[in-house]
C-alpha cells in the first residue's frame, strides 16, 4: 500500500515537473533572446580608417546576433587610455572584447575580468601574450612583400627613408622586419625617419624630413605615416616615390591618382568577420595559422580595379 | 550473432513469462501504448515537417515574387531614365550646336536617390556630358571598361553590369561608389550626321542592397541575385563570399530553371526557389536550408517529445493501476490459498473483486469447508478411539479389583468374619463410589488417596495386618487433579509382588509432594526389589502376562497418564533387590476443577 502511494506520488511529481518544463519552454519561446554585448576597442580616434573592418564585424555580429559597441581612443597614442577603456567596457558589462592595440606591450594582467577566461581577442595588431589570440594578416610577410616591390621597381642605388611610427605595435614592427630583411639584399642607402620631442603630428615630422633629406623613395609601413607623407608631399609639392601598406579610403584614392606607387592592403573585413567569429568560438579558425585565412593583396594602379581587388579593397558605402 | 539475438529475445522472453499477471499485463500494455503513440506521434511530426517545409517553400515563393516586383519596378524607372534620356534628349539634339547638360542635369536631379551618375559618350570614350557634373580621371578609358563593351555588342538592348566600383570620375572626398552599370548604345547627331555614342546609367548599388535587404529579414534562409551567367550582384554575405570566407552555388544555381528545386551544397541540403527578372535575365535566388527549418522546428520538436513523454508517463501509471485494479483481487486470493497452503485451514478465503475471482473464491472457500469438516471428523474419531482405548483400559482395573474384593470378602464371610465383612463392604462401597466419580476419569488427589485408603482397608482385612501402611501426602496436593484409579493399582502390586511373601512385617509407604510444577506420589515397599532387567520390561511390554493380582500392570497406569497428560508424565520406578521398590508417579500440576469450586 504504501509502496503504491509513492508510486503514485512519484508519479505526480514527475507529471508536474513535465508540465512545469513544456509551461517553461513556451515562456522561453515568447522571450525575447538578448544579444550578446561586444565592445571593440580600436586605437587611433576615427572609425573613418576602419571602415572594412568594421563591416566584416558588423557581418559576423549580424550572423551571430551580438550587438557591437565601437569605442575609439581620443588621442592616436595612450596606452593608459586604451587600458581605462577597455576596465570600463568590461565594467559596463560587455560580454567580450575585440582590441586593435595601440601598444603591444600593454599589460592586460592590470585589467580585472569577471572569470578566468573573459574573451578578449586582438585584431590587426596584437599584445605580448600568448593566451591572446591574435586575427591579423601575415605582416611579416606583408613588410616583405613590400620590399620584393621595391627591389623590382627600384634602381639599388636609390635612397630609402623608412617611417619608424608606431613602431610600438607588433603589426607594424614585424612588418618592417619583414621588409627591412628584404630590402637591404639589394639596397644599403637606407635612412629611417623618427619623430622628434614636439612634434605633435606625423605629417609635421615628415615634412621636416623631406625637407632636411633628400630621398627617392619613402616607405610607410602602416596607416598614419602613409597619409603624412601624401598630406607631407603634397603640402610641400615633393616628388618622391611612395611605397606603403595601408587601408584607408585616403591611401587608396592617392594609389588611384598615382601618387602612391604601390601598396600592400590586407583584407581587413575577413579579419574583423573572423575576429567576432573567433571571440564567439563559432567557427573552428586554426590559432596557429590563422593568418592564411586572411589574405592581402599588392596593388598598384593597373590592377586597382580588377574585379577580385575592387571587391576587397572598396567597401559597400550603405 | 543471430544466435545471440535469438538467445536474448528467448531470455527476455523467459522473464517476461516468468513475471506476475500484473507484470504482464502492464509491460504489454505499456509496450503496445507506447509503440501505438510513437508510431502515430512520428507520422504527425513528419507530417508537420512536410507541410512547414511546404509552407517555407511558399512564403519564400512570395517573397522571391515581392523582391522580383520590386526590382523589376525599380530597373523599369531606371530604363525610363535612359529612355527618356536617349528619345526625348540625345535624340533630338544636334550636338555640334547645342549640348545636353542641362536636361541630364535635370533628370539625374529628380532620380537622383537612385543614381550615382548619368553620362554620354561618344564611341570613341570621349565624355560629352555628365551628371553630377564632374572631371573625368585622366587616364580612365571607358571604351575598355565593360559597361562599354558589353552595350556595344547589344545594339538594340541595354546592358546591365554586375556591380562594380565606378572609376571614370574624381572625386576630392575619397568616394568610391559601388555601382550597377546601366549602359545602351545611342545616336548621337553632328551636324546632322549621325554617329554611334554610349548612354551610361549608373545605379547606385545599395538601392538594390536595400531592396533585397528587406526581404532577408524575413522568414528563414536567404535571397541573393546573380545576373545570367551566375555572377553576384547581390548577396546577404556577398564581402564574406568576396573574401572567400564563404562559399556560395550561384553559378549552379543560375542554371536552374524557374520554380523549386533541392540541391546539396557543401553538405547541406537546400530548398531553392529561382525566379527570371525580365529583360535583365537575372536570377532572384531564394536559399532555405533545411536544417534551418529544422531549427525553427526544433521547438515543436521538443514539445512533441515532452507530450509524448507525459503521455507515455500517465498510460504507464493507468497501466499499473488498471491491471493492479484486475490482479488485486487474484493476488488476494493467491495470497489466501497461500495460507491454505502453509496449513491454516482458518484462513479466510478472498471471494471479492471481479465475477470470476469472486466465484472462484467461492469455490475454494467450500473446497477448505469440506476439508475442514473431513478433518474435523477424522480428529473426532480419533478422539474417540482414544476415549475408547482409555475405557478399555479402564474396564480392564474394574473387573480384577472386583474380583479381588469380592474374593477378599468371600473369604471373610467364610470364616465367619462379619464385622469385618460389613466393613469391608462398606469400604468397598466407598471405594466404588470414588471409583464411578459420576463418570469422571480426573478426580482430585484427595479423593484418589482416599479410595486407596478404602483399598487397603480392604486389603489389610484379607492379609490380616500382615503389612503397615504409611501414608504422608501434603496437604497443598490434596486439590490437584489426577486420572482416578492409579494409586489402587500400585498399591495391590506393592501387595503382591512386594510384601505379601515377606516373613518380616510388610511395610507399604504412600508418600505424595510437590515442586514447582510438578506433583510426585511415591508408592514404597520394602518388598525383595525387582530385577533391573525386569525393570525396563514393567513400563514397555505390553504383553507380559501377570502371575498374580488383577494382571493390571503398571503398563495400564503408565499408558493412562501418558494418554492423558502427555508424554513427559508416568510412571518411574526405583528398584533394589533385598531392599523394596518405589513406583513414583510423576503428575502435572492441574488444578481440580470442583475442588477449585
Amino acid at each position: 500500500m504504501v509502496k503504491k502511494k509513492k508510486l503514485l506520488m512519484g508519479s505526480s511529481i514527475g507529471i508536474s515537473l513535465m508540465f512545469i518544463i513544456i509551461a517553461l519552454l513556451m515562456y522561453s519561446q515568447d522571450k525575447e533572446m538578448i544579444p550578446q554585448q561586444v565592445s571593440v576597442i580600436l586605437y587611433g580616434n576615427t572609425i573613418d580608417r576602419w571602415e572594412s573592418l568594421k563591416q566584416g564585424i558588423d557581418q559576423a555580429s549580424q550572423d551571430s546576433d551580438v550587438e557591437i559597441n565601437y569605442v575609439l581612443m581620443s588621442t592616436t597614442h595612450n596606452i593608459e587610455e586604451q587600458l581605462l577603456l577597455i576596465q570600463r567596457e568590461i565594467d559596463n558589462g560587455a560580454d567580450g572584447i575585440l582590441l586593435a592595440a595601440n601598444d603591444s606591450e600593454m599589460d592586460l594582467s592590470t585589467i580585472n575580468l569577471p572569470y578566468k577566461n573573459f574573451p578578449i581577442v586582438c585584431i590587426e595588431s596584437g599584445v605580448d601574450n600568448d593566451n591572446i589570440t591574435l586575427v591579423s594578416a601575415d605582416n611579416y610577410s606583408m613588410g616583405e612583400n613590400l620590399a620584393k616591390v621595391v627591389k623590382d621597381k627600384e634602381n639599388s642605388i636609390a635612397k630609402i627613408a623608412i617611417i619608424m611610427e608606431n613602431q610600438q605595435r607588433d603589426s607594424v614592427k614585424k612588418r618592417f622586419e619583414g621588409f627591412y630583411n628584404q630590402i637591404t639584399e639589394k639596397f644599403n642607402n637606407l635612412t629611417y625617419w623618427e619623430r622628434e620631442t614636439g612634434e605633435n603630428t606625423p605629417m609635421l615630422f615628415v615634412q621636416r624630413e623631406l625637407t632636411q633629406e633628400a630621398v627617392d623613395v619613402v616607405v610607410a609601413l602602416d596607416n598614419t605615416s602613409l597619409e603624412a607623407v601624401i598630406d607631407a608631399t603634397i603640402n610641400l609639392n615633393k616628388k618622391v616615390k611612395i611605397y606603403g601598406i595601408a587601408n584607408s579610403d585616403k591611401a587608396v584614392y592617392y594609389l588611384d591618382n598615382k601618387k602612391i606607387k604601390m601598396l600592400v592592403y590586407q583584407d581587413e573585413f575577413s579579419i574583423g568577420y573572423i575576429g567576432l567569429k573567433t571571440m564567439l568560438g563559432e567557427e573552428q579558425y586554426d590559432k596557429e595559422e590563422i593568418t592564411q585565412y586572411i589574405k592581402y593583396y599588392t596593388v598598384n594602379d593597373s590592377n586597382l580595379y580588377l574585379p577580385e581587388i575592387q571587391r576587397v579593397l572598396f567597401p559597400f558605402v550603405k | 550473432m543471430i544466435n545471440e539475438i535469438k538467445k536474448l529475445i528467448n531470455y527476455i522472453l523467459g522473464v517476461y513469462r516468468c513475471r506476475s499477471i500484473q507484470f504482464t499485463i502492464s509491460i504489454s500494455f505499456t509496450a503496445i501504448s507506447i509503440i501505438s503513440m510513437s508510431f502515430v506521434g512520428l507520422t504527425l511530426y513528419e507530417k508537420y515537417i512536410e507541410n512547414s517545409k511546404q509552407l517555407v517553400t511558399q512564403k519564400n515563393k512570395q517573397l522571391i515574387d515581392q523582391a522580383s516586383l520590386n526590382l523589376n519596378t525599380y530597373i523599369r524607372n531606371l530604363m525610363n531614365i535612359s529612355d527618356t534620356m536617349y528619345y526625348s534628349v540625345i535624340k533630338n539634339k544636334d550636338l555640334a550646336y547645342e549640348d545636353m547638360d542641362k536636361e541630364m542635369t535635370l533628370l539625374y536631379e529628380a532620380n537622383k536617390d537612385n543614381l550615382i551618375s548619368i553620362a554620354c559618350f561618344d564611341e570613341k570614350g570621349n565624355l560629352i556630358a555628365a551628371s553630377p557634373v564632374a572631371s573625368m580621371k585622366d587616364e580612365v578609358l571607358p571604351e575598355k571598361q565593360d559597361w562599354f563593351i558589353q552595350a556595344n555588342l547589344k545594339i538594340e538592348n541595354l546592358h546591365f553590369s554586375t556591380p562594380h566600383v565606378q572609376d571614370l570620375f574624381n572625386d576630392s572626398n575619397f568616394r568610391y561608389y559601388w555601382v550597377v552599370s546601366l549602359s545602351r548604345v545611342v545616336s548621337l547627331t553632328y551636324e546632322g550626321n549621325t554617329s554611334r555614342g554610349i548612354l551610361l546609367v549608373d545605379m547606385n548599388f545599395s538601392d538594390i542592397e536595400q531592396l533585397f535587404s528587406k526581404v532577408n529579414t524575413k522568414g528563414e534562409g536567404y535571397v541573393y541575385l546573380t545576373d545570367s551567367e551566375g555572377e553576384l550582384i547581390y548577396h546577404p554575405k556577398q564581402k564574406v563570399i568576396y573574401s572567400n570566407l564563404m562559399k556560395e552555388n550561384n553559378q549552379e544555381a543560375a542554371q536552374y530553371e524557374d520554380g523549386n528545386h533541392m540541391e546539396y551544397f557543401e553538405g547541406e541540403e537546400r530548398a531553392v526557389v529561382v525566379k527570371t527578372v525580365g529583360y535583365t535575365g537575372w536570377k532572384i535566388i531564394s536559399v532555405t536550408p533545411i536544417k534551418e527549418i529544422a531549427i525553427n522546428l526544433n521547438q515543436f520538436k521538443y514539445f512533441t517529445y515532452i507530450v509524448l513523454a507525459v503521455s507515455i508517463i500517465v498510460i504507464i501509471i493507468g497501466n499499473i493501476v488498471i491491471s493492479e485494479k484486475i490482479t488485486n483481487p487474484i493476488r488476494k486470493l493467491e495470497h489466501s490459498v497461500k495460507d491454505l497452503e502453509n496449513g491454516n485451514l482458518n484462513s479466510i478465503i478472498y471471494t471479492g473483486g471481479s465475477h470470476e475471482i469472486q466465484h472462484l473464491g467461492r469455490t475454494i472457500y467450500s473446497m477448505v469447508n469440506q476439508m475442514k469438516h473431513l478433518m474435523d471428523d477424522i480428529v473426532k474419531e480419533q478422539e474417540e478411539k482414544r476415549k475408547s482405548e482409555l475405557d478399555a483400559l479402564q474396564s480392564q482395573i474394574n473387573p480384577h479389583f472386583l474380583y479381588n474384593t469380592l474374593d477378599s470378602i468371600v473369604w471373610m464371610v467364610e470364616s465367619q468374619r462379619y464385622q469385618d465383612a460389613i466393613s469391608m463392604v462398606t469400604a468397598l462401597a466407598s471405594l466404588f463410589r470414588i471409583s464411578l466419580s459420576k463418570g469422571k476419569n480426573i478426580i482430585s488427589i484427595h479423593d484418589e488417596m482416599e479410595h486407596a485408603k478404602n483399598y487397603l482397608k480392604i486389603q489389610k482385612v484379607r492379609y490380616k495386618d500382615q503389612f503397615n501402611v504409611v501414608i504422608d501426602i501434603a496437604k497443598e496436593i490434596e486439590e490437584y487433579s489426577t486420572i482416578k484409579l492409579i494409586v489402587q493399582p500400585l498399591l495391590e502390586n506393592a501387595i503382591y509382588y512386594g510384601v505379601e511373601s515377606m516373613r518380616d512385617e510388610g511395610i507399604i509407604t504412600i508418600k505424595g509432594y510437590e515442586t514447582e510444577n510438578d506433583i510426585y506420589i511415591e508408592i514404597s515397599d520394602n518388598g525383595m526389589g525387582i530385577p533391573k532387567e525386569e525393570q525396563l520390561l514393567l513400563l514397555t511390554d505390553n504383553s507380559r502376562a501377570r502371575k498374580k493380582g488383577s494382571g493390571i500392570g503398571l503398563i495400564n497406569v503408565h499408558q493412562r497418564i501418558k494418554l492423558y497428560f502427555g508424554e513427559e508424565y508416568g510412571l518411574q520406578i526405583k528398584s533394589e533387590l533385598d531392599e523394596g521398590t518405589t513406583i513414583v508417579i510423576h503428575l502435572p500440576k492441574v488444578k481440580d476443577r470442583e475442588g477449585a469450586k
